[in-house]
């Protein structure tokens, strides 16, 4: 069975395996998956068809990769998961995505995400929520949770999600693939509907690594068309695959074991890095107390730029929407509050509000300001230390439903993601292993106010779900986190775990 | 922190957002909450430290004032995604 860029692609350019065959092989597995996960939110069929007839040359000749649905493709729709942009067939491709043509990949399908990149479990997909693989009456992840699970189930080999406070590696954790979100500027954002504008990055889901690596390889470097991408050189970063790891010093935050986070997913990450330890590695506790300051400074800034850039969205321009008023004004307010979702529409109320007059200073600017003091506690970090590892959620997958009736608990779900969007540094998570669930602490204390939930247990459930480890690396130094992260990964081989289809 | 209905409203009219009174009884309660729980990082010293405007660093990123005639996509192809259009242009109900 093929679940691997790496190997696979190997076959594919040996000629032992017919890229138009695999792809064949691929749309029958999505058959069997989508009704149970629905992680693709449009399969383009007769289009991978003809884009793999022929494919043989390429670092990605013949691999079938899902286009987070946030995306602009030629093919199919580009929805962002919205009813505001139903039937919107973008105009231009992505630049991402033209490069990965170029390595030859074939675009299989758009995969299902949170509406407008908002949301930390895919539950605010306007086309139904995507499942966990793993046990379908829990969530995916979010926002990019379609990209995850499609990854995990083999339905595809790589896929493409967008990452503003955690949306590649929340869902990439829970489900038990590898996410990479590159350092601010590593990759284009030409194509991507903006969320946050000084946020977003585009980065690969893969199975492993190294496929991680050979993914950034495609999709990295200087893109004339998106004026904050970065003319950094781009290195080998399959080279760094395989490089001992004996004698980098790695630091861990006191501050990411916190009451917060599940005490069985602590475990599990305690264990991952007592093996990176026996790697040669030296192990530093270092501290970032701004860590609980991230969540309202992200959201506060995430949500201003939404609501700016949101403002496009007029039903004018992108999509054709029933309206019954007349009215100019009347028809906008209509049309968006009628297109957008409710996440989306609470995201726009709370960014309005932090940059209204009278409040600006008191909350945008502010957590401007605190954004620069976090980022200053990463660079004194990485002084010390040459890269920061912790979990990447602070639970695994919850059960679906369980957060939708309080917005708050959501924003919460990403505690340990948030942080390491703020400064430019880049993370990756790697698959850990397992947690149980069957007594995951349902509510996170809210840190700063200590005003407290309460604390229930999950009854009656022993399943196992997947964690992530999350490694963080200085700004441009993705080499460091595909080193530590293949050296860990070969260690365990929790790669070669794969879901079955539900009965 | 408490918001009132007639701040949603007035933030709901600046965003263009038509919401049902259920709607705008949910973002009070919502906001409320949420705002509260940020409220904190007003606590937090920022005395002189600059705002953090500019991620990528980069000052000044341009290019010549050259048209390149469909590179991207054609005009056509832009202006056709819009629901309404004639003679390539978008249609919008009058201003006035």
């Amino acid at each position: 069975m093929f679940n691997n860029i790496t190997e696979t692609s190997q076959e594919i350019q040996a000629g032992s395996l017919a890229a138009e065959d695999l792809i064949a092989d691929k749309l029958e597995e999505i058959k069997k998956w989508e009704p149970h996960v629905n992680a693709l939110i449009e399969v383009l069929d007769d289009d991978a068809i003809k884009q793999a007839k022929g494919k043989k040359e390429g670092l990605l000749a013949g691999i079938p990769i899902a286009i987070k649905d946030n995306i602009c493709t030629l093919e199919g729709h580009t929805r962002a998961a919205s009813k505001m942009l139903e039937n919107y067939r973008a105009p231009y491709e992505a630049t991402v995505v033209r490069r990965l043509k170029e390595a030859g990949a074939v675009i299989i399908a758009k995969a299902n995400c949170d509406e407008f990149a908002m949301g930390s479990s895919t539950e605010y997909s306007a086309y139904g929520p995507v499942k966990n693989p793993w046990d379908t009456a829990r969530v995916a992840g979010g926002s990019s949770g379609g990209s995850g699970a499609s990854v995990a189930t083999g339905e595809v080999l790589a896929a493409l999600g967008t990452d503003t406070g955690g949306s590649i590696r929340h869902p990439a954790s829970l489900c038990g693939v590898v996410g990479l979100r590159p350092t601010y500027g590593r990759v284009s954002r030409f194509g991507a509907i903006a969320y946050g504008s000084s946020l977003d990055q585009i980065g690969p889901f893969t199975r492993t690594v190294k496929d991680s690596a050979r993914m950034l390889q495609v999709l990295a470097g200087h893109d004339p068309l998106d004026a904050t991408s970065s003319k950094e050189e781009v290195p080998n970063y399959e080279a760094a695959c395989g490089k001992s790891i004996d004698g980098m010093v790695i630091g861990v935050p006191a501050e990411f074991f916190s009451e917060g986070v599940d005490q069985e997913v602590t475990k599990v990450i305690k264990d991952a890095i007592k093996n990176i330890e026996s790697q040669g590695a030296t192990i530093k506790e270092i501290s970032l107390p701004l860590t609980d300051a991230a969540i309202p400074v992200y959201y506060l800034l995430a949500k201003a730029e939404a609501s700016a850039n949101l403002s496009r969205f007029d039903a004018l321009r992108y999509g054709k929407m029933d309206l019954e008023s007349d009215d100019l004004i009347e028809r906008y307010m209509e049309a968006r509050g009628k297109g957008f979702g409710p996440e989306v529409k609470r995201a726009i109320l709370m960014g309005t509000y932090a940059l209204s007059a009278g409040y600006f200073d008191a909350w945008y600017k502010q957590a401007s300001r605190v954004r620069t003091l976090i980022a200053q506690e990463y660079e004194q970090a990485f002084t010390e230390v040459d890269a920061i590892v912790g979990p990447t959620a602070i639970e695994p997958a919850f059960k679906l439903g369980s957060k939708m009736d309080d917005p708050l608990q959501m924003y919460l779900a990403d505690g340990l993601v948030v942080p390491a969007s703020l400064p430019t540094a880049p993370p990756i998570t790697v698959p850990a292993g397992c947690a149980s669930v069957a007594s995951t602490p349902r509510r996170a204390r809210p840190k700063l106010n200590a005003k407290g939930g309460s604390s229930e247990s999950e009854v009656g459930s022993s399943l196992m779900m997947p964690v992530g480890l999350q490694i963080i690396a200085p700004k441009f130094q993705e080499e460091r986190l595909f080193q530590i992260g293949h050296a860990y990964e070969q260690a365990h081989e929790w790669y070669k775990k794969i879901p079955e289809v539900p009965k | 922190m408490q918001i009132t209905k007639e701040e949603v409203q007035r933030i709901a009219k600046l965003a263009r957002l038509k919401l049902t009174d259920e709607e705008i009884k949910a973002a009070v309660k919502d906001l409320s909450g949420i705002l509260e729980h940020f409220s904190a990082i007003q606590n937090i010293d920022t005395e002189g430290v600059p705002t953090s405007d500019d991620a990528s660093g980069l000052i000044n990123v341009m290019r010549e004032d050259i048209a390149e005639q469909g590179s991207i996509a054609s005009g056509e192809d832009v202006v056709n995604a819009a629901p309404e259009t004639k003679d390539g242009q978008l249609k919008v109900k009058s201003v006035f």
